[in-house]
């Protein structure tokens, strides 16, 4: 991967990022009802506008800090286009509630921006930074209605255990750096430092999984999403989501190609399949199990635990838990002992998809549930599908995505992880995967029976709604053409290529 | 946390598998070891300084009578000068305190700068205004929203 432009590679960034500048700089000058028609604009062009940059950022990387390649650009254009529908949603629902104050735009761009720097870490200091960039604006976001009991309780609960497991990033960090002499990702261990290098970058792992929350490290997960309000609960589950898995996945793939000794050397691109060797696999046999384990422990808890849920957002929560177990079954590797070649394009795709679903369900609820998000219950939410078509028809378009049901992306991840578990030997817990989905449709269709049937009431949505609503259907459309073309996404860097095994 | 550590102990447990993979390197032993003694030296130093504090105590006041005037905070001699360890301070001073960073960083990285300027040439100019725009714009914000106004 070549050295890349200063400016073409963080543009993306800056503009997102004078976006957040301009939106905070303005707020005070605006009258109390301005606030929230004309700052979501100024956060949706600059959204727009890093979008742009970042199509036509070159690839390449920022003296092996930054990098930008195939699978970065597109889970960078997954964090933009959850922004842009969040911000949207929070127009809405902050428009509606009358919020008195417009700094939700400013702290929704300054998380978005530090997801896209997650994105392109390729350096675990730069990633750790990006992090709690993200994580500090998102704490902000959670704790929004700060009146409310449930509220306080979601933004102490995230803010206190996310300080905890920063910790044991930075733990992780040291550890790395004492074994390999480097931060940046992909370096082997020195010589007899092999232990103290994979405990290191086990704590890195832990963090991460706390912050995409697979169980054990959901259980702020249900409290957070509850208290935030809806259009935050879109944002946060979206963004930290798409770009923690980002993380992880670049630490993992350069984690494996080091163990195994066929690092290119230099930044790899994260759509880059590497070869696995029997030696490597065995060495990392432990990493293979607890991600088997806790992925299948977030699908079965995240699962049977949304079946009993009323509330759409804690439904959702434990639907995001079960989701980040499937995202997880994408990182494992193959019990095959002969030289295999390891991707992750199942799991790029699998959280573009997710993400963009993500944000698009939670800002239709939102405009749904009314005032507060006091409605946002399935009996509160009876009956608004029919009231309110437009969100009744997107809500749908993004569960049946959650579902994994055929017209959408959602359909897609699933097969593609599903058919990469089994092609690895893992038949009995692809199995249980799949059979665990059907489980999951069981909720999905709950929520989707609870929105079109009952009376036909009302609509509840007001407020301003029209960058919500284009924001909406652009999700809607991507959500259904991301399905018609998954090679774009997906498709890993022939193994063949110089670029993945030159240092073998 | 009880999760984390059992992720981690989960990690250390499984290492002689790859040790065996590494050939040269410590021994699970060599590497378990010390850490285990850390543990006990953090367990026995605060629970050595409890059992020191009450055989003492119990050595020159007697068996624990449970004084109320023992369980006041105390300042210099004196009991309760500033109230008890729940008190409520205003949120200004912790607001103040918040604000002071603007300035204080301002300066901390004007004054480097400053000296970095005689090599750097003019284009350390551009870098200077856009850092000063970032941190203006936080004060222009604070200013409008009257942080700095103490009576407010």
């Amino acid at each position: 991967m070549p050295h890349a432009d200063v400016i073409s590679l963080t543009l993306p960034v800056l503009l997102v990022l004078a976006g957040a500048l301009a939106c905070i700089g303005a707020e005070p000058f605006l009258g109390e009802r301005r606030k929230h028609d004309a700052l979501p604009w100024v956060a949706a062009i600059a959204l727009l506008a890093a979008g742009a940059a970042l199509a036509f950022a070159t690839p390449g990387h920022l003296h092996g800090v930054f990098a930008m390649d195939g699978a970065r650009r597109w889970l960078g254009a997954a964090v933009v286009a959850s922004a842009l529908v969040a911000v949207g949603g929070l127009q809405q629902s902050l428009g509606r509630d009358r919020f008195a104050g417009g700094e939700p735009y400013g702290l929704a761009l300054i998380a978005s921006a530090g997801a896209l720097l997650m994105v392109m870490s390729n350096d675990l200091i730069a990633l750790f930074v990006a992090l709690e960039t993200t994580s500090l604006a998102v704490y902000c976001l959670v704790g929004l209605r700060r009146q409310r009991s449930d509220s306080n309780e979601a933004l102490l609960k995230y803010f206190v255990m996310g300080a905890v497991f920063g910790a044991v990033f930075v733990y992780g960090l040291a550890l790395t750096y004492g074994a390999t002499g480097t931060t940046r990702l992909g370096a082997a261990a020195l010589a007899g430092r092999e232990q103290l290098w994979l405990m290191g970058q086990a704590l890195v792992m832990v963090a991460l999984l706390f912050k995409v929350g697979v169980v054990p490290f959901h259980f702020w997960s249900p409290d957070a999403y509850t208290g935030a309000p809806a259009a935050v609960t879109g944002f946060m589950g979206a963004v930290i989501k798409v770009a923690g898995f980002a993380a992880l996945g670049a630490v993992w793939l350069n984690l494996v190609a080091a163990r195994a000794g066929t690092h290119p050397g230099g930044v790899l691109a994260l759509d880059a399949a590497v070869i696995v060797t029997p030696a490597a696999a065995k060495g990392l046999l432990v990493f293979t199990t607890l991600f088997l384990l806790l992925a299948l422990m977030s699908i079965l808890i995240g699962n049977f635990s949304a079946l009993r849920q009323t509330s759409a957002r804690r439904l959702v929560a434990f639907s995001s838990v079960a989701q980040a177990g499937y995202m997880l079954l994408a990182l494992v590797l193959p019990l095959s002992s002969l030289d295999e070649t390891f991707s992750l394009g199942a799991l790029w795709l699998y959280a573009v998809g997710y993400a963009v679903a993500t944000a698009g369900a939670m800002t239709a609820i939102a405009a749904m549930a009314g005032r507060e998000d006091g409605d946002d219950t399935l009996a509160g939410l009876a009956g608004q599908g029919r009231a309110s078509p437009f969100h009744g028809t997107v809500l749908t378009v993004f569960v049946a995505s959650f579902a994994g049901l055929p017209p959408t992306v959602g359909f897609l991840g699933k097969f593609l992880v599903f058919g990469d578990l089994v092609g690895k030997g893992h038949v009995l817990v692809a199995v249980i995967a799949m059979v665990m989905a059907v489980v999951a449709a069981g909720y999905y269709l709950k929520l989707l029976v609870a929105v079109w049937s009952g009376q036909p009431k009302e609509s509840a949505v007001e407020g301003p709604d029209l960058l919500g609503r284009w924001a909406l259907a652009g999700a809607a459309a991507v959500t259904v053409l991301l399905m018609l073309c998954p090679d774009l996404i997906s498709r890993p860097v022939a193994p063949a290529a110089p670029t993945a095994i030159a240092a073998r | 946390m009880d999760t984390g550590a059992t992720a981690v102990a989960a990690a250390a447990a499984a290492l002689p598998a790859s040790a065996s993979a590494a050939q040269s390197g410590p021994s699970t032993f060599d590497v378990v070891f010390p850490l285990a003694l850390l543990l006990v030296i953090a367990a026995a130093v605060p629970a050595g300084m409890l059992i020191a504090n009450r055989v003492l105590s119990g050595l020159a006041h007697g068996p624990d009578t449970g004084n109320r005037g023992k369980d006041q905070p105390f300042e210099s001699g004196l009991t309760s000068t500033a109230g008890g360890a729940g008190e409520r301070f205003g949120v200004k001073f912790y607001l103040v305190a918040m604000l002071f960073l603007v300035f204080d960083i301002e300066v901390a990285v004007l004054y480097p700068w400053l000296l970095a300027f005689a090599a750097g040439g003019w284009s350390m100019l551009v870098l200077l205004l856009a850092f000063l725009l970032v941190l203006e714009v936080g004060f222009l914000y604070l200013w409008r929203k009257g942080a700095l106004d103490w009576d407010r």
